[in-house]
């Protein structure tokens, strides 16, 4: 795994400018808005879209069949690319509330620990969801057909939350409004989001597995 | 090192059935056009597809049980696969130290500077001869003991295509290392092979020690007369031409001895292909 993750990191590296980019937009977005979750998200949810792109390196020209030749198995594979999203994901986290407690700094405003912490969170939970649903689904149509899967995926989701409401009348508010004292609590949102997060993860990464075992290149 | 017995893989019309082996201290061919099996046989012994009978085994496990370990053990070129273009030579060398044990940094990159890859440079800027040697010169950075190498040399210059046989035969140097090698151009397997399969169409039409094959196989060009006349046991194809019929042999001495007035050219590893791929069976 350590291979695979080197390699990872050497794209990473060589994306100087959109990594320049994504932090000239953040600080932008730091003078802009007063709230401090649009940022950490923002930057959490790039570095976890960069797991998508390596996938698409990897792909590109054949690629993946070659490193397969390599000491890596399937597994191993599919482990690196979570891993590697994860870390990256917790380090724009990190970054994005550094960037934030700064510019706090500079504009001469103080941020409440619980809002930073919930928008770390938030930002990671999202990290976590995206990668979830994106992994598979690039592993199995690749990067063309997978990005349009993506959308398939959102569409549905949108599709059976609405008919889920409008057709089946699940009371999803009184659902919500009996989980307030959660929302209330930063220690219980954070656990639960994070729980969340993990199984998905989990989940996705055993479907991950089966897809590259099943796949021939 | 490798064998492969009756290993049938479809593809829609396409059908791939092969049988073939590896000996340990040997450089096995393969040699075939474009679309005769060549790599889809190679990803099958790597592992890279599923096939549908028969049975593969390399370095004596089949390949979907090949670990990581068993990997360390083979050097891999693919003809239209490789190293991401957004990596450089410098990023390659701890990517490859964690990979393999025994990967040697030093002659990796001295060998890099003798063939001229800059450290620096992203892979996308490379040529086709300069990934192409990269590519082999990975592969054999790690004391593999076993090469397998699809297409190697295509697209490379001569001079190019010398410099990386000439990195294969001193790779072959120990003594206990194999090498299975695919090529369409048949004079890059000529004076490095043991022994070469001649594939066609997803089939293995001829199997034979190079030395036999450019010491015994002749093309016989016989009039239509002397084709009738011809005793044909040791015929193993024939073509009509505009002369009469080409003929080819592996017994070029019983027809120099007995049929001297028959003019014969000297085998090629070209002509038997296209004997054997296009002439028709006596």
């Amino acid at each position: 795994m350590k291979g695979l993750l080197l390699k990872d990191f050497c794209l990473l590296k060589g994306q100087k400018s959109f990594w320049v980019g994504i932090v000239i937009i953040s600080i932008v977005f730091l003078g802009i808005f007063e709230n401090p979750a649009f940022v950490i998200c923002y930057i959490t949810l790039m570095a976890a879209m960069f797991t998508s792109s390596t996938l698409n390196y990897d792909e590109f020209q054949n690629g993946m069949s070659y490193l397969l030749t390599l000491p890596v198995s399937r597994r191993g594979y599919v482990e690196e690319k979570y891993v590697f999203g994860l870390s990256i994901s917790a380090c724009a986290t990190i970054l994005g509330v550094v960037f934030t407690l700064a510019a706090g700094i500079v504009k001469g405003e103080q941020y409440e620990k619980g809002e930073l912490i919930s928008a770390a969170v938030a930002g990671m939970m999202i990290a976590m969801v995206l990668m979830a649903v994106m992994i598979p689904l690039q592993l199995k149509f690749g990067a063309e057909k997978g990005r349009w899967a993506l959308f398939g995926v959102y569409g549905m989701t949108l599709v059976v939350g609405y008919l889920a409401i409008k057709v089946f009348h699940i009371p999803f508010i009184t659902i919500m409004n009996k989980l307030d004292w959660i929302l209330e609590d930063d220690f219980a949102m954070t656990a639960l989001c994070m729980v969340m997060g993990l199984v998905m993860l989990s989940i996705s990464y055993f479907i991950s597995i089966e897809i590259l075992k099943k796949k021939q290149y | 090192m490798l064998k492969l017995e009756k290993v049938k893989k479809r593809y829609g019309e396409f059908e791939l059935e092969c049988t073939m082996e590896v000996k340990t201290g040997s450089v096995t061919g393969i040699i075939g056009v474009n679309g005769a099996g060549k790599s889809t046989t190679f990803k099958a012994i790597l592992g890279l597809i599923r096939y549908d009978e028969g049975k593969i085994e390399i370095m004596g496990k089949s390949p979907e049980k090949l670990g990581s370990r068993d990997k360390e053990e083979i050097g891999v070129v693919l003809s239209e696969a490789g190293f991401s273009d957004y990596l450089t030579v410098r990023d390659l060398v701890p990517i490859l130290k964690s990979m393999y044990t025994k990967f040697d940094t030093a002659e990796f990159l001295e060998r890099c500077k003798d063939l001229c890859l800059p450290e620096n440079k992203c892979i996308k800027e490379f040529s086709t001869g300069m990934k192409r040697k990269l590519q082999v010169l990975a592969a054999i950075s790690h004391n593999a003991k076993f090469l397998l190498l699809d297409e190697p040399t295509a697209g490379l210059d001569v001079i190019a295509r010398d410099d990386l046989l000439g990195m294969l035969r001193e790779y072959m140097e120990p003594g206990d290392r194999s090498i299975l090698i695919s090529s369409h151009i048949s004079g890059d397997l000529e004076g490095f092979c043991d022994d070469v399969y001649l594939i066609d169409n997803g089939k293995i039409l001829l199997h034979e020690e190079t030395d036999l094959l450019l010491s015994d196989y002749a093309l016989l060009k016989a009039t239509e007369d002397q084709f009738q006349k011809l005793d044909k046991k040791y015929i193993l194809r024939y073509r009509k031409e505009g002369y009469g019929y080409g003929c080819l042999t592996n017994q070029k001495q019983f027809f120099l001895e007995n049929y001297p007035e028959i003019a014969m050219e000297k085998g090629s590893i070209d002509e038997v292909i296209m004997m054997m791929s296009r002439g028709e069976k006596k």
